[in-house]
């Protein structure tokens, strides 16, 4: 009994079929070459464990900045940006063009500090976990943190002092819950590399990744109200009800909220 | 002259340059400057001197009653836009002169020697096709009240004694300073300034034009400045003002007779102020511990064996260098307008209320090893003006040369005034959105 207990399991334990209404998977059991009625645990294990070593990555559909759009329908006159972790001044650029907005960013990267100075961006040459200390409160309107989050040394204390600097935070991150992530670590055996997480183990920005659940648990510990959420799922932008049908802790590759604190503890 | 002991060809082509003396510069290394043929050197400059303020309409000064008269000297390099808004205003700092690029025409080896074998001191980063592009920009630099480049000073003659002022001069501020510029734009015609821009005690005094002018600057550059002095930086200051008050031929200021200047004092003063414009790491990379044969300097000293430290003999050689360009009064003037000024007196003690009245664009740029305005100085501004909202463009820059950074760094500096100068202004990214042009 106790050396079958330690052998793999020969039939299939998983369902492959029951995998592949999740968006995506269906494409990438066929790019790793599972066939629909191959569905035995060990096969998908070896094919998982051979497509995560080589490296290659397959899920390459998440556009570049789709967050920005979703930004742009928040925006009224005469709001203030401050755009944490800018990189460039794309949403910068974005924003100050076309809407009657005050724009400003903040980034450590001295190189797309000076990008930014060249598109007329205003920029400061910052870190930004340090730099929010000096803001006083409620001065924004919103505070934007994208594909930054999970970079932070305090995640948690960053977003604090943006509800504080800001009416309302807008965040997005990579969900380390998705299948593909999954699947690559349990499966796969290895760190995943995803096009929303395209780094090495070793040489990773990411230091405190979540998964969407993990940061819906936060809010609700932190007393914080989620006015709106977009989930990226397989390219496309879905708005996500937080405690609807569907749940994108498994399927979104990426997530936006916008948040605010239930309370409003700050005068301007 | 006498003070000089070395041959005057040396003397000629190791005057440092810029206004804080350059680091790399010296008798061991020339640098390799734009001649005045060269198409990116602005050539052959004139300096112009006016009478700009004259008895019947004195200026006020911060401290005591108006003041007049007023020699004002210049030099305006490119061309005037026909609507006069293409003007940009370069503030130099305090060793600094009116000639900010090009070769001075008028330069004899009996007038203003150390322009004979140098550009101006920003030659670097103004002139054709430059950073500060003199084929786009009317480039405008006004010598500040009080220094002895041909703006009225306490080397001046007193018109009612016939002698210099001395120490009779009236203690003047960046706010005078900014209130004689603003002046001359008026003489000539110029109602806004696309850009004010300065270093040190110039970024005090385009910061002073962005808040005493807001209407008249659509873009105010600040490099290596803050909003004040820190304790540290007023001692430098004492020192220095202590060396010269007391140098035994200083006589209360009242020297320019004498055969002997308060040479020594001066030359104290200005190789301890020396010191401040680096940063300690970049002293141990250029000087290290090394030693060379004396060459400049007193000897007698206790150190026999005929050699020097390589910093030594850098350090009087800028003394020497500046004694004999330099008025000790000056010095002790300009000293106190830098110590003096405190970008909080436009908001009642507040920086964020001063800052609420600008609407330029501003740019600070800050350097990692400047002692006098360290990064969190200058960072100052840039919190107060995030604090009202107003965009602000910050840079710190990654530097071993200290507060001399902004003269040196001309790569990154000029990269980053480029960039500034040319982005779309305010108004111009209003006007494209469709929205009101202000």
């Amino acid at each position: 009994m106790k050396s079958k207990a330690n052998q793999p399991p020969a039939k299939s334990d998983l369902d492959a079929e029951a995998l592949k209404c999740l968006p995506g998977v269906e494409d990438f059991l066929r790019a790793i070459g599972v066939k629909s009625n191959d569905s035995s645990f060990s096969a998908l294990y070896q094919r998982v464990a051979d497509f995560t070593k080589s490296g290659k990555d397959f899920s390459e559909h998440a556009p570049k900045r789709w967050e920005d759009p979703l930004i742009e329908t928040l925006v009224r006159p005469n709001d203030s940006i401050l755009d944490l972790g800018c990189g460039e001044g794309d949403l910068l650029a974005r924003l100050s063009y076309q809407h009657d907005v005050v724009v400003q960013g903040v980034d450590r990267d001295g190189d797309a500090v000076i990008r930014c100075i060249e598109r007329g961006m205003p920029v400061c040459h910052e870190d930004l976990e340090r730099f929010l200390d000096a803001l006083p409160n409620q001065c924004y309107t919103y505070a934007v943190l994208e594909q930054t989050l999970q970079t932070l040394h305090s995640p948690l204390k960053t977003l604090r002092q943006m509800l504080r600097v800001a009416r309302w935070c807008v965040v997005s991150f990579p969900n380390f819950a998705h299948w593909s992530v999954r699947l690559a670590f349990s499966l796969g055996g290895r760190m995943p590399v995803t096009s929303s997480l395209p780094y090495a183990w070793h040489d990773t920005p990411n230091i405190h990744l979540c998964s969407i659940t993990d940061f819906i648990d936060w809010t609700e510990e932190d007393n914080i109200n989620i006015v709106k959420a977009w989930a990226l799922v397989e390219g496309k932008v879905l708005d996500y009800v937080v405690g609807g049908e569907n749940d994108y802790n498994i399927t979104a590759d990426q997530a936006l909220f916008v948040i605010e604190r239930k309370d409003f503890p700050y005068q301007k | 002259m006498e003070k000089a002991t070395f041959s005057s060809k040396t003397f000629h082509s190791a005057v440092p340059q810029g206004s804080f003396g350059d680091i790399s510069g010296g008798s061991q290394r020339r640098k390799e400057y734009d001649s005045p043929d060269s198409l990116h050197s602005v050539g052959w400059t004139y300096p112009k001197r006016i009478r700009l303020v004259t008895p019947d309409n004195p200026l006020p000064l911060d401290y005591g009653t108006p003041f007049a008269p007023i020699d004002v000297e210049y030099e305006m390099l490119g061309e005037l836009a026909s609507d006069r808004n293409n003007v940009i205003l370069i503030t130099h700092a305090l060793s600094g002169d009116a000639h900010v690029a090009g070769w001075d025409a008028t330069a004899s080896p009996t007038w203003r020697p150390w322009r004979l074998d140098r550009p101006g001191w920003w030659d670097t980063i103004v002139g054709p096709g430059k950073p500060i592009d003199t084929n786009r920009f009317c480039v405008l630099c006004v010598n500040i009240l009080g220094s002895c480049y041909g703006t009225t000073g306490p080397a001046s003659i007193n018109p009612a004694t016939g002698r210099p002022y001395g120490q009779n001069f009236p203690l003047v501020t960046v706010g005078d300073t900014v209130r004689l510029q603003a002046r001359l734009l008026d003489h000539l015609g110029i109602k806004q300034l696309y850009a004010v821009c300065g270093g040190s005690l110039g970024g005090l005094q385009a910061f002073e034009w962005a808040v005493a002018y807001p209407e008249r600057v659509v873009k105010c550059i600040i490099l290596a400045a803050g909003p004040r002095l820190s304790a540290q930086g007023l001692g430098f200051n004492v020192v220095g003002r202590h060396a010269i008050l007391s140098d035994a031929n200083f006589s209360n200021g009242d020297y320019y007779d004498q055969a002997t200047k308060p040479d020594d004092g001066l030359a104290a003063a200005r190789m301890l102020a020396h010191i401040t414009y680096l940063s300690g790491q970049g002293m141990e990379d250029k000087f290290g511990r090394r030693r060379t044969t004396r060459q400049i300097g007193r000897n007698g000293s206790a150190n026999g064996t005929g050699e020097q430290f390589e910093v030594e003999s850098y350090l009087q050689y800028q003394g020497q260098s500046f004694v004999a360009r330099f008025d000790a009064n000056s010095y002790l003037y300009i000293t106190h307008m830098l110590d003096n000024y405190d970008g909080t007196q436009w908001g009642n003690g507040s920086l964020q209320a001063a800052c609420a009245r600008i609407k330029a664009e501003v740019m600070v740029v800050s350097f990692s090893t400047d002692w006098l305005y360290p990064p969190e100085c200058c960072r100052e501004f840039v919190v107060a003006l995030m604090r009202n909202r107003i965009p602000v463009t910050y840079m710190q820059v990654e530097s071993n040369y200290g507060h001399d950074a902004f003269l040196v760094e001309a790569k990154t500096v000029g990269r980053m005034l480029r960039a500034f100068l040319l982005s779309p202004t305010l108004a111009r990214r209003q006007f494209l959105r469709g929205g009101q042009c202000k």
